[in-house]
């Protein structure tokens, strides 16, 4: 079934559907995409993104998928793309984002961790990408296995094998002086 | 406090160190639906030409091009129907009649 005929077909109930969306889903999206890039202003950017795509795509939403599920899904591919656009626009290594991220993050006034808080996001800097994506979805939102099945399309099995291996790494991050 | 205590995730606990501008998302939520709205506006006039307008607009423009070309054909068709009669007519009269119509025209 196709998402607007729940929402009604007129562009004013399409607004007011589509209303109803951000203001159900944007905290939960929004600190999603903050758990990545970091910065404040960086993920109301990318935020700004994932609703517009939302609201481009909407028409062609079919509910096969949830909503939350389909809306996770953008915003992961939107700060995925977002922060390689960054390395691409500074010529930065793999390393030297973390570094530019870092940073970027101790310099946020909107940063409001103490010392050990800077380190735990420093080991989880020290992840790849993708793995990084599983520690925060985990770790930070507590989201279950199948749900993070859904929005990232891995098995439950890889997705646990993963989390396992990165929890792992961010302990042997800490435990360094 | 041991200075040199080794940090432990489980004691860290998974509260997010990140702050937020006061009223962020209501103002978030605000801003998308002025953007969203004004987007609707400006994709209105494109919404109203339908591809089969694109068609219409072809066929038009063919049968403009179609009809100068017919009319630009019947007026080399006229002057030639004009040129042919012209010769057709000096054709049918002899050589002495028009010697005999300049030598009449010249003495006048």
């Amino acid at each position: 079934m196709n998402l607007l005929s729940k929402s009604g077909s007129s562009e004013q109930e399409k607004s007011q559907f589509f209303s109803e969306i951000v203001r159900t889903y944007q905290e939960r999206i929004y600190w999603h995409i903050r758990q990545m890039v970091l910065v404040h202003d960086d993920a109301n950017d990318v935020l700004q993104n994932t609703f517009l795509k939302a609201w481009k795509g909407l028409d062609t939403f079919r509910g096969d998928a949830q909503i939350s599920t389909w809306l996770y899904r953008i915003a992961t591919n939107e700060t995925l793309t977002f922060l390689a656009q960054k390395r691409m626009r500074n010529t930065l290594s793999i390393d030297e984002t973390e570094d530019v991220l870092f940073n970027a993050m101790k310099a946020d006034s909107y940063f409001d961790g103490d010392e050990a808080q800077k380190k735990l996001q420093e080991a989880i800097l020290t992840l790849p990408e993708k793995q990084r994506l599983v520690f925060n979805m985990r770790f930070y939102q507590e989201m279950p296995y199948e749900q993070m099945s859904e929005i990232l399309e891995t098995s439950v099995g890889a997705l646990k094998a993963s989390y396992h291996h990165a929890r792992k790494k961010v302990e042997d991050f800490l435990k360094k002086e | 406090m041991e200075k040199n205590k080794f940090i432990e995730l489980e004691n860290l606990g998974n509260k997010r160190p990140f702050a937020l501008p006061e009223n962020y998302f209501d103002d978030f939520a605000a801003q998308m639906e002025k953007t969203v709205a004004e987007m609707s506006v400006s994709e209105q006039p494109q919404q109203r030409i339908k591809p089969w307008m694109y068609g219409v607009a072809a066929s038009i423009i063919g049968a403009i091009f179609m009809v100068q070309i017919f009319i630009s054909e019947n007026k080399k068709k006229e002057t030639l129907i004009s040129e042919t009669y012209e010769t057709y007519v000096l054709s049918q009269v002899s050589e002495n009649s028009i010697i005999d119509y300049y030598l009449t025209s010249e003495n006048e």
